[in-house]
């Protein structure tokens, strides 16, 4: 399996999150912004440690090529934060909710300067 | 048994797994929530002298190394490899530096919260949170992979983002804790992309392992996006202009301890910027562009930082534009040591300037931590922190209009405070390099001196305003915080030849010194050519002199000076005639021959103090207002063509032998 397309996915998720996050008022799709954006970059380092034809990393005698493991264990670790990030996120946007009654970012009140 | 020299080899990780393992205990404290602070307050000064120690230790055996899951935990490479494949903590002088910085800070933030949120719900999540950012912060600059460094640059984030919601009740903070999180993702996915790019090319994730291979391979393109993306993620949480729009938000709206916590977080980004432009690049790149790069954010985030503190009139959203206005120091500071890497001006004036800019990183902790404290004794006593509203404290809160005094002349540079000596290492050194930056500085300082005359006049100055004539003196613990950091100003200020020789020459040292950074792990280095020797900053023992530049300057020898001057002063106003009779109406102050209206109609305002000035300048801060939109799009927006500048600046000049 070629790793080229995955590459081009994951460049495209990165984009789309990219795109969401700097033109969205909406915090929940800020939110799914930054979460399409996490799942592109996680996308991303999985994929170059893969390699084409690989095994599990389990050294049981007559292994020959395996998948590197750590790109796998850098992701789960990255993926956990996204999680509590992603957690965080909603707890503010429902406070906002519950003051502003709306799910836009001007509505309470930007500071500018 | 543990033996005193395991114990000290252990310290780098303990600094961190304290707090760590505090913080999740404290959780559980629902009960209790003030013996949960009280027992952060505990950690926290234990930490802070085990990491005296740890500095000791780094000072006396050279560069730490503690390799996890190794047994001896010396060796960094396994038998079995041929590169440090296991999760390590290297402790240079630069790190035990920060690590200094940050447990005093934290101190001083814990003892002053001790009464700060004795109003508040949820002490003890207050807490529990409080100590993991102490364990973020200290991981941050410990750590020697780079892997673990997004992790704790993470923890880092997402604690401060929680405690800048800490205040539930007031809108901003949501909102502000809103766009910080946006940001420091943005900055965390952008981190992990260029730890990515490390592994791909590569295969490790060991600091000094990845800084061999570039020093090896050059600065292949992958390695200058790595490196774009890494100078703005870090320029970015650091407060650097024009990346700096989440930074007032959040000082703002956090509690004052959080806001000084929050500061010394965006100080160890900046070491995190120092390391990887130092230690992971270094003269792989065209240290000119790179060194460029970073005293043209540093330029931008002075001028532009203190020309936005002035108009302000919200006293916490004044005082973080001046931490902008002030990481841009640290940023020419090193970033002149950067661009004369390599090159015979290191040793004559690119290490003295590095020396100033690190100098000024705990300078900055200390006189940035006691104002944002004296803001929220502020805030603690009379409920806003509108300057427009206040007036005429002094008379009630003398000990924290004494606080402010001593951070105030500090962060302006009056001798004989702290502030003083690095800006002077700074000029002097950074006038050699380029005189224009030199001169931008001083002027920038001027300015920070008149907004805090602003500050100084309209909150404490003026007559007694009738709403605040209950208001009371801060409790003793919000005294004991603000008096730790005031007593380091006053410290620092009267002997930085000490604290230069001993604290900040050993650090700027450590940052220059690539191949020890590397040898430590690997065990032999890539040759380099630019070991800086020492600077010879400081003569003499105890009463010496701190040698700039150009100059020299004894803190001891102008206070006598000063002393003498006052006695000359004193005695030429005593051969005066005083034909000037007290009781009589000779001396009523009058106006235009008018008499002088009540004392309470006579208070100018913070807003209106400066009027003129802002008002010929109508030209200048209407773009800046413009640009200013408080939408957290736009903070993305920035940090994007940012980051895109610096690729496109790195990638024709960058590549060594560029032009510039």
């Amino acid at each position: 399996m070629e790793i080229t397309p995955f590459l081009i996915l994951s460049a495209g998720l990165i984009s789309i999150g990219l795109y969401g996050i700097m033109s969205k008022k909406n915090l929940l799709k800020l939110l799914i912004s930054l979460d399409i954006m996490d799942v592109g970059v996680n996308l991303l380092i999985v994929t170059v440690g893969y390699l084409p034809g690989g095994t599990a990393p389990i050294m049981d005698g007559d292994y020959g090529k395996y998948v590197d493991p750590l790109p796998q264990a850098l992701v789960l670790t990255a993926i956990v934060i996204g999680v509590s990030v992603l957690a965080l996120g909603m707890i503010l946007t429902i406070r906002h909710y519950r003051r502003t009654g709306s799910l836009e970012m001007d509505e309470g009140g930007v500071f500018g300067w | 048994m543990i033996t005193w020299e395991q114990f000290q080899i252990s310290l780098a990780p303990l600094v961190v797994l304290i707090p760590l393992l505090t913080a999740f205990i404290l959780a559980l404290m629902k009960k209790w929530p003030r013996v949960a602070h009280s027992i952060a307050t505990a950690v926290s000064i234990v930490v802070e002298a085990m990491v005296i120690l740890l500095f000791y230790t780094v000072r006396e055996k050279g560069t730490l190394l503690y390799v996890f899951g190794q047994k001896g935990a010396t060796d960094a490479i396994p038998a079995n490899s041929i590169v440090p494949i296991r999760i390590m903590f290297e402790v240079d002088a630069m790190s035990a530096f920060m690590a200094l910085t940050a447990a005093t800070v934290t101190m001083a933030a814990s003892i002053y919260s001790l009464s700060f949120i004795k109003k508040h719900t949820g002490v003890e999540k207050y807490s529990s949170v409080l100590m993991l950012m102490l364990a973020g912060m200290l991981g941050l600059v410990l750590t020697g992979d780079i892997f673990n460094l997004f992790v704790f640059f993470e923890i880092l984030s997402i604690a401060s983002c929680a405690l800048v919601a800490f205040r539930t009740e007031r809108w901003e903070s949501g909102e502000a804790a809103f766009k910080y999180m946006v940001v420091s993702t943005i900055g965390g996915l952008f981190l992990l992309l260029a730890v990515g790019i490390y592994y791909i090319q590569y295969g490790v994730l060991n600091i000094a392992a990845i800084a061999t291979y570039i020093s090896i391979t050059g600065a292949t393109r992958l390695n200058l996006i790595a490196l774009a993306i890494l100078i703005g993620v870090f320029a970015m949480k650091a407060g650097g202009v024009p990346m700096h729009f989440w930074t007032p938000d959040a000082y703002a709206a956090a509690p004052a301890p959080i806001t000084i916590m929050l500061k010394t977080a965006s100080l160890t980004y900046l070491y995190a910027l120092f390391r990887t432009t130092f230690t992971l690049y270094s003269i792989s790149v065209d240290v000119r562009t790179v060194g460029w790069i970073i005293i043209i954010i540093g330029l931008l985030s002075m001028l532009i930082g203190v020309t936005m503190a002035i108009p302000q009139h919200d006293v916490k959203r004044l005082m973080a534009y001046h931490a902008i206005s002030q990481t841009g120091y640290m940023m020419i500071g090193v970033g002149v040591g950067m661009a004369t890497l390599g090159t015979a001006a290191i040793n004559t004036y690119g290490l003295k300037a590095m020396e100033g800019g690190i100098f000024h990183i705990i300078n900055n902790a200390m006189y940035k931590g006691l104002l944002f404290l004296t803001a929220g004794a502020l805030f603690y006593a009379t409920g806003t922190r509108d300057l427009n509203k206040m007036g005429g404290l002094a008379r009630r809160m003398p000990v924290t209009t004494i606080c402010f005094m001593i951070g105030a002349l500090a962060i302006a540079g009056i001798p004989p405070f702290n502030g003083y000596a690095s800006k002077l290492l700074i000029y002097e050194s950074v006038y050699e390099f380029n005189p224009y930056l030199a001169i931008i500085a001083m002027l920038v300082s001027i300015l920070t001196l008149a907004s805090f005359v602003k500050v100084f006049h309209s909150a404490f100055l003026g007559p007694d305003l009738p709403e605040y004539r209950k208001v009371k003196e801060v409790p003793t613990s919000m005294k004991v915080g603000m008096g730790v950091l005031s007593g380091i100003i006053i410290a620092f200020g009267l002997v930085p030849h000490l604290v230069v020789k001993y604290i900040v020459e050993p650090a700027a040292l450590a940052l220059v010194n690539q191949g020890g950074y590397i040898s430590t792990v690997l065990g032999t280095a890539p040759p380099q050519a630019h070991w800086a020797v020492s600077g010879g900053v400081t003569e003499g023992a105890f009463f010496g002199t701190l040698l700039t530049n150009s100059g020299a300057w004894n803190s001891l020898l102008w206070i006598i000076v000063m002393f003498v001057l006052f006695l000359v002063a004193k005695f030429i106003y005593s051969l005066g005639n005083p034909t000037y009779n007290k009781g009589t109406e000779q001396i009523k102050p009058f106006l235009s021959g008018w008499k002088e209206s009540s004392k309470s109609a006579s208070h100018v305002r913070a807003s209106n103090l400066y009027w003129g000035f802002l008002n010929s300048l109508s030209g200048y801060y209407r773009p800046l207002r413009r640009g200013h939109t408080g939408i957290v799009n736009d903070y993305v927006g920035w940090f994007v063509l940012v980051v895109s500048l610096i690729l496109i600046l790195l990638t024709t000049l960058g590549i060594k032998g560029g032009v510039i």
